[in-house]
C-alpha cells in the first residue's frame, strides 16, 4: 500500500507538471507496488488511465510515455527475466497454489463478483455501532465523491474515484479469498474521501443559516470524536495485549530444547525461525506436492510415503496445522491422520494462552525412509553454501 | 505505539515466518527460495509463492543491527508511516491543510 500511495504522490506531481524524473519516479513506484503484493498491480492500471486519460492521442508519442515505461521496466524487468529464466518452477508454484482459486472465464468472473459482499460481512455486523457509523460515514463521503466528479471535479477528486473505483473492482474481480484483510487496500483512498467531505461540509457550514450551521458542525464533531474516541480504546487495549503476550522466543526454546540435535522437523510455519537449525519442513509444502503427485497420476498418492520419503523425525501440530488441513481434500487430511495415529507418538506438549496446544510426535523407527531426501538436500546446502547465522 | 514489544507482538503468526523465511534465506545465502517449501517445483531455490517486493525490503533490514525478527517487522511499521505521509500529503495538497490534517487522524485512529 506504501508503494501505492507513493506512485499516486509522483503520479499527482506527474499530472500536474510533466519532468521525465518525475514520470521515471511514478513508473519506478507502480512497478513496486505491483511487485509488492497483488493488490498493487492497481497502482500500474491507475497510472496509465489517468496518464492517457489526460495526455490523449499524444500518450504513444509522448517522451513523459517512455520515461514511465523505462521506469516499469527499471523494476520489473529483472524480475520478468527470473521467471522467464525459471519458468517452469514459476508456473508449477502458480499454477499449484492459485490454479484452484483462479477466475478465468466469464462464468468464474462473475460468480466471484456475486461473492463479494462476503468480504465485508464483519463491517455489515448489526451490533457493531462504531462499524455502522465508519459505514455511514465512508458512504456518504463516496457519494459526495460521485457528485463532485459530476459537477467540478477537482484533479485529486478524479485520481481519489479511478484509485477508489479501479481498487474496489480488482478485489470483486481478482481475489477469489474474499479475505477482509484484503480490503484494507481501500481504506487510505476512503479516509482522503472522508476527510474531503468533512471539510467540505464545515465550509459549506460558514455560509448556512445559523441552526443548520451548528448541527452541521456539531455532527461533525461528534462523529470525529466518536471515532477517535473508538480509535484510543483500540490503542489501550493493543497495549495491554502487548504486556502480556507469550514470548515466542521462549516458548520456540522449549520446543527447540525437546528435539534432538539436527533432527528433522515438519510442521506449521510459524515455528520455523526458533528451530531453523533443523532441517525443517512446512506440512503445506507436503500437502502441495500431494496435490502436484495426484495431478500428475491422476489418482490421490500415498501421503504416508510422501511424509516418510523426507525423513522427518518429529512433526509439530497446533492450531494452523488443524486450519491448513480441513481446506485439504478428504482424501489427504484421513491419510495425515492415519500417519500420525499409527507411525508417531507423543514426544512432548505445551498448551499456551496465546498459540494454543502444540504437540510434538515422534515418528516411529518403521515409517522413517533411510534415504532421507530432505536431509541430504538440508545438508547439501549447508554444504555449498554454509551458514551465516 | 505499535511498535511497543514488536518481537513477540502482534502474536507471530504462520505468515509472518512463512515470508522470513524466504527473505532470511535472500538475506544470508543470497539465494531467493524458502527451506520450507524444499521439494516443491525448486521452490528452496527459485521462489514464486510470493512476489519479491517485501522479501527485499526484509532481506536489507535483516542486515541491519538489532533482532532479526524485529527488524523484519519494522519493515511493515516504516511501510505503514510511508503510507501514513503519503496519503496525508495528497489529501493537503488537493484539499487543504484540515483535510490532510483529517486524513492523518482518520488513518491513525
Amino acid at each position: 500500500m506504501a508503494w501505492t500511495w507513493l506512485t499516486l504522490l509522483s503520479l499527482a506531481a506527474l499530472l500536474r507538471r510533466p519532468t521525465a524524473w518525475r514520470a521515471l519516479a511514478t513508473g519506478v513506484c507502480a512497478a513496486a507496488a505491483a511487485l509488492t503484493q497483488f493488490f498493487g498491480a492497481v497502482a500500474v492500471v491507475v497510472v496509465f488511465v489517468a496518464w492517457a486519460g489526460q495526455q490523449r492521442r499524444q500518450t504513444l508519442t509522448s517522451n513523459y510515455t517512455r520515461w514511465l515505461v523505462a521506469g516499469l521496466l527499471l523494476v520489473a524487468g529483472p524480475y520478468l527475466l527470473y521467471t522467464a529464466l525459471h519458468w517452469p518452477d514459476a508456473l508449477g508454484q502458480t499454477v499449484t497454489i492459485k490454479g484452484e482459486r483462479a477466475t478465468l472465464g466469464l462464468p468464474a468472473l462473475v460468480d466471484n463478483l456475486g461473492r463479494e459482499p462476503v468480504r465485508y460481512r464483519a463491517v455489515l455486523n448489526p451490533g457493531d455501532a462504531a462499524g455502522w457509523v465508519n459505514l455511514a460515514g465512508m458512504a456518504a463521503a463516496v457519494v459526495y465523491l460521485g457528485l463532485q466528479l459530476g459537477r467540478r471535479a477537482t484533479a485529486g477528486d478524479r485520481l481519489l474515484a479511478l484509485t477508489l473505483g479501479a481498487t474496489l473492482l480488482f478485489l470483486a474481480l481478482v481475489d477469489t479469498t474474499k479475505a477482509e484483510l484484503y480490503a484494507l487496500p481501500l481504506l487510505p483512498a476512503l479516509c482522503v474521501a472522508v476527510a474531503r467531505l468533512a471539510t467540505g461540509l464545515w465550509q459549506a457550514a460558514r455560509t448556512a443559516p445559523g441552526v443548520l450551521a451548528w448541527v452541521t458542525r456539531l455532527a461533525l464533531a461528534a462523529g470525529f470524536a466518536f471515532i477517535l474516541w473508538q480509535g484510543a480504546l483500540f490503542y489501550v487495549r493493543d497495549q495491554l495485549l502487548a504486556r502480556s503476550v507469550t514470548d515466542y522466543h521462549a516458548l520456540g526454546a522449549a520446543i527447540e530444547a525437546a528435539i534432538p540435535q539436527g533432527a528433522g522437523v515438519a510442521g506449521t510455519e510459524r515455528w520455523w525461525w526458533p528451530l531453523r537449525q533443523h532441517p525443517y519442513l512446512a506440512l503445506n509444502n507436503l500437502s502441495l506436492q500431494w496435490r502436484v503427485r495426484r495431478d500428475e497420476r491422476g489418482t490421490p498418492p500415498a501421503y504416508e510415503r510422501l511424509l516418510a520419503e523426507t525423513g522427518i523425525e518429529y512433526i509439530l501440530l497446533n492450531r494452523n496445522v488443524y486450519g491448513d488441513l480441513a481446506r485439504e481434500p478428504l482424501a489427504l487430511q484421513e491419510a495425515f491422520w492415519a500417519f500420525i495415529a499409527t507411525c508417531t507418538t507423543v514426544a512432548a506438549e505445551w498448551d499456551d494462552p496465546w498459540y494454543g496446544e502444540i504437540s510434538l510426535h515422534a515418528v516411529g523407527e518403521d515409517c522413517r525412509s533411510s534415504s532421507s531426501r530432505l536431509q541430504t538436500a538440508f545438508r547439501q546446502a549447508h554444504r555449498r553454501c554454509g551458514r551465516t547465522d | 505505539m505499535t511498535a511497543a514489544n514488536l518481537a513477540n507482538y502482534r502474536p507471530i503468526s504462520g505468515d509472518d515466518i512463512w515470508i522470513l523465511s524466504a527473505s532470511h534465506k535472500l538475506a544470508t545465502q543470497g539465494v531467493f527460495g524458502s527451506e520450507l517449501y524444499a521439494g516443491f517445483f525448486n521452490a528452496d531455490r527459485h521462489y514464486f509463492i510470493s512476489l519479491p517486493g517485501v522479501h527485499i525490503l526484509q532481506a536489507v533490514a535483516l542486515h541491519l543491527p538489532g533482532n532479526d525478527l524485529v527488524n523484519a517487522r519494522w519493515v511493515s511499521v516504516v511501510s505503514g508511516a510511508v503510507l501514513l505521509w503519503a496519503a496525508t500529503a495528497l489529501a493537503w495538497r488537493w484539499y487543504g491543510l484540515a483535510a490532510g490534517l483529517v486524513t492523518s487522524l482518520l488513518l491513525l485512529f
